[in-house]
C-alpha cells in the first residue's frame, strides 16, 4: 500500500495497477484493524476501495452534486458499521451493494421531484479537469491519451449494459466479480460472457473509428 | 481474478485482447475519472464516525421506497422510520427543515449530523418532538443522547 501517494497522471508510473492496491484477501484484515482503531488501516480501506465506490456511482450517471452524496453516504455509513459488519472479508461487496441501493434511491427521488439534470456530467473529463494535458510531455504520451479520450468516449456511448459493466470492471484495483454483481444487481455468472461482449463491441468500435 | 471466466468454444487469443483493452479502459478510468481528492478526503476523516458505543437505528421505512407515490405529488415530504431496539425515531423531511418525533415519548438531546465534526444541535420538547429549520443539504444521520444511551440513526441523504 503506498498511502498517501498523489494520483499519479502519468501512463508510465501505474499506481493504480500496482502498488496502490488493496489485496483483496487483504480486506478483512484491514476492518477488523480499524475496528480496533488503526486508523492507517482504515486510510488502507480508503484508498483501496474508493475507485469501486466511485465506479458504482459513475455508472448510474448521477448529477455532480447526487454523486457526492452518495459517495459520502456509503463511507459515513461504511465507518458507523465497522465493527459490525458480518463478513469483513466481503466488504467490496458491501460497499458496492451500498453505493448501488442509494444510486437507486436517488434516481427514484429525482423522477419523483424536478428533474433536475446536469448535462455537465457527462463532459466531466474534458472540462478544468484535465490531467491528461501534464503528460503531454512527448509525442507518444499524447497519442495514448488522444487514445484514452477517445476510449471513454466510446465507452460513453456503448449502451447502457455495456457501460455501466465496463465502468465498475474497470476500477482499480480490478473488482472481483462477486463486487461487481453487488455494484449492478446482476448474476456472477453472467459477467464473464457479458464481459467479454461488451469488450468486443468496444473494440470494434474503436477499430472502426480508426478506419473512417 | 478477471477473465477467468470459461470460453467452450476453444478462444482464439481473443481474451488476451481483451485483457488488453480492459487494462487500457483502466488506466483511462485512473486519469480521466478518479475519485475526486476532496471526496476521499471525506471518506478517510470519516473515521472519525466510526462509534462502537453508539447504537445504530436502522432504517426501517422510507417513504422514497416503501410509500406508493401519490399521483401529482411530486413534492411530497421524505418520510423515514428508524428504530434501535424498543426506540423509534420518526423523521419527516422537507424543503424547509426536518421535523420527528423519538418514541417512547421521553426527552432526548438530539443533534443532526452532517459528516465528521459537523452536528448542530435541535430543540426537543419533553414528548420527544423535535425540528430544524435547516433542511440536511446531504447526508445526514440524527444522534440521540437518552439518560442511558447514545442512539445514531444510519446515515442516508435525504
Amino acid at each position: 500500500m503506498r498511502a498517501g501517494t498523489l494520483r499519479s497522471t502519468a501512463y508510465d508510473d501505474e499506481p493504480y495497477t500496482r502498488g496502490g492496491a488493496v489485496d483483496r484477501t487483504e480486506v478483512g484484515a484491514l476492518v477488523r484493524s480499524a475496528v480496533d482503531g488503526d486508523a492507517a488501516a482504515w486510510k488502507a480501506l480508503v484508498e483501496g476501495m474508493s475507485p469501486l465506490v466511485w465506479s458504482v456511482v459513475r455508472s448510474h450517471r448521477l448529477s455532480e452534486a447526487d454523486g457526492r452524496d452518495v459517495y459520502q453516504t456509503v463511507w459515513f455509513r461504511f465507518a458507523q458499521h465497522l465493527g459490525r459488519i458480518r463478513e469483513p472479508d466481503k466488504t467490496g461487496a458491501w460497499l458496492a451493494s451500498t453505493a448501488r441501493h442509494e444510486c437507486l434511491k436517488v434516481l427514484r427521488g429525482n423522477t419523483r421531484l424536478t428533474l433536475t439534470d446536469d448535462p455537465q456530467v457527462l463532459d466531466r473529463a474534458s472540462e478544468d479537469r484535465t490531467p491528461e494535458q501534464t503528460l503531454i510531455d512527448s509525442e507518444e504520451a499524447a497519442d495514448r491519451a488522444e487514445r484514452a479520450r477517445r476510449l471513454w468516449q466510446e465507452l460513453d456511448e456503448l449502451g447502457e449494459r455495456c457501460r455501466q459493466l465496463l465502468r465498475v470492471l474497470v476500477a482499480s484495483p480490478p473488482p472481483s466479480y462477486v463486487e461487481i454483481s453487488a455494484a449492478l444487481g446482476i448474476a456472477v455468472g453472467s459477467i464473464g460472457p457479458l464481459r467479454q461482449r461488451c469488450l468486443r463491441r468496444l473494440r470494434a468500435r474503436m477499430d472502426q473509428r480508426g478506419a473512417a | 481474478m478477471n477473465g477467468a471466466g470459461g470460453f467452450p468454444h476453444g478462444d482464439d487469443g481473443g481474451e488476451a485482447e481483451d485483457a488488453l483493452l480492459e487494462e487500457e479502459l483502466r488506466q483511462a478510468a485512473a486519469v480521466l475519472d478518479p475519485v475526486p481528492d476532496a471526496l476521499r478526503q471525506l471518506a478517510l476523516d470519516a473515521y472519525a464516525l466510526h462509534d462502537l458505543d453508539a447504537k445504530i437505528a436502522e432504517l426501517t421505512f422510507d417513504s422514497l421506497v416503501d410509500a406508493l407515490p401519490v399521483r401529482g405529488v411530486t413534492d411530497a415530504p421524505r418520510m423515514l422510520t428508524f428504530r434501535a431496539g424498543r426506540v423509534t425515531v420518526d423523521v419527516e423531511v422537507t424543503g424547509d427543515g426536518l421535523m420527528g418525533q423519538v418514541m417512547p415519548p421521553g426527552s432526548a438531546r438530539i443533534e443532526v449530523l452532517g459528516g465528521p465534526g459537523t452536528a448542530r444541535p435541535v430543540t426537543v420538547d419533553t414528548l420527544g418532538r423535535f425540528t430544524s429549520e435547516d433542511p440536511p443539504s446531504g447526508p445526514f444521520a440524527l444522534r440521540l443522547r437518552t439518560g442511558t444511551e447514545v442512539i445514531v440513526t444510519e446515515w442516508l441523504r435525504a
